[in-house]
């Protein structure tokens, strides 16, 4: 029997960020009430007009970050329609449950189909180092931000 | 004075009954998250919907020789019914108008629905014989484009039951096949597992 408190305090406590640097500013004041990890990866180009990838992680939740590491980022272009890849290590002997769910952003910073997407449910056994893929609903998007929680956040 | 306070007690108490008698009787009703992924049986859910949906239209959406086909034009596409194998009673169209509906807006892919085809046919029988619609605008018959490729897919779970165990495999596969060729242009499958366990306690 879960108290009330208690049933909140693990909803705050579940989300993970990830931010890019564009993103960084927006993302710190969101963090601040939303325990847990979120990560951002915004596609910017370099003088020589290649694409490049900034990216940013920001853990909020200890224990999540305790479990879990995010090991690296990419962003791919199919098309035109962006990739984007999260690869995540676990820190635990034992299977971590997570969700997760990606936020995809326009060149402007306006989210795309906001708040549309599902969490995912995904394992991700002792030790494991796991690659979590996401493809962006349209074109437009140019920036992406995973998010992770832990599933006792998940209570509705 | 001992009568009063008999009666204030009792007073108190029948009100203190009262609100508790309506505290339980008032409904616990909430939003949730509709993109929720807390699975509450091992029976098909909303988030394996969701799942499966997402997993199809990212597979064809980055699928070589699909993006290959998009970046010149966009594909007019058909979608046939969806094989229920499994025991249950799923609303399958519902899984293809995600998948339908997520394809779209990508703008990638168009598609024709034959689902709505007998109100099409009595909107342009209207247009064409009422004498009420201007025939300069009126639309006629046979300008449809027909499907270049027609989705297909099967749905199916394969259940097994041990002591208070049970695990509950799902398998959604589908098709992409060329129309005037037969050939199957892209497939891919998405695997869903769900695991019940009765509890020690209160099982």
């Amino acid at each position: 029997m879960k108290g009330s408190m208690l049933k909140n305090g693990c909803r705050a406590a579940g989300v993970m960020l990830i931010a890019g640097w564009m993103a960084a500013p927006l993302c710190l004041s969101g963090c601040s009430t939303t325990a847990g990890t979120e990560a951002t990866g915004k596609t910017t180009w370099n003088q020589e007009g290649a694409p490049e990838l900034s990216k940013n992680v920001i853990f909020n939740n200890s224990s999540l970050a305790g479990n879990i590491e995010i090991v690296d980022m990419k962003s791919f272009m199919a098309g035109n329609m962006m990739m984007a890849q999260v690869s995540i290590h676990s820190r635990n002997r034992d299977t971590v449950p997570i969700q997760y769910k990606f936020a995809w952003f326009d060149v402007q910073g306006m989210e795309i189909g906001a708040n549309a997407g599902a969490w995912k449910p995904y394992l991700v056994y002792g030790r494991e180092t796991r690659t979590i893929q996401g493809v962006a609903p349209d074109p437009r998007a140019r920036e992406f931000k995973l998010k992770i929680r832990e599933p006792d956040a998940a209570d509705n | 004075m001992k009568k009063h306070m008999i009666r204030g007690i009792l007073l108190t108490l029948s009100a203190a009954a009262l609100t508790l008698t309506g505290c339980a009787t008032v409904p616990n009703v909430q939003y949730g998250d509709a993109g929720s992924a807390k699975p509450i049986t091992t029976e098909f859910g909303s988030s394996d919907l969701q799942q499966i949906a997402e997993s199809m239209v990212d597979s064809l959406l980055t699928f070589p020789p699909m993006v290959e086909l998009t970046t010149q034009r966009r594909p007019v596409l058909s979608v046939d019914k969806v094989k229920n194998k499994t025991m249950q009673h799923i609303d399958t169209e519902s899984v293809t108008d995600s998948v339908r509906t997520k394809l779209i807006r990508s703008g990638k892919f168009r598609f024709i629905d034959r689902t709505t085809d007998e109100a099409a046919v009595d909107e342009i029988k209207i247009q064409q014989e009422s004498g009420l619609v201007n025939q300069k605008t009126a639309v006629n018959f046979g300008q449809q484009i027909g499907a270049e490729f027609l989705l297909t897919a099967n749905f199916s779970e394969i259940r097994q039951k041990a002591g208070g165990v049970t695990d509950v495999y799902y398998k959604f596969t589908m098709n992409l096949k060329n129309l005037k060729t037969g050939i199957l242009e892209w497939s891919d499958e998405k695997e869903i597992r769900k695991v019940f366990k009765r509890s020690t306690f209160g099982g």
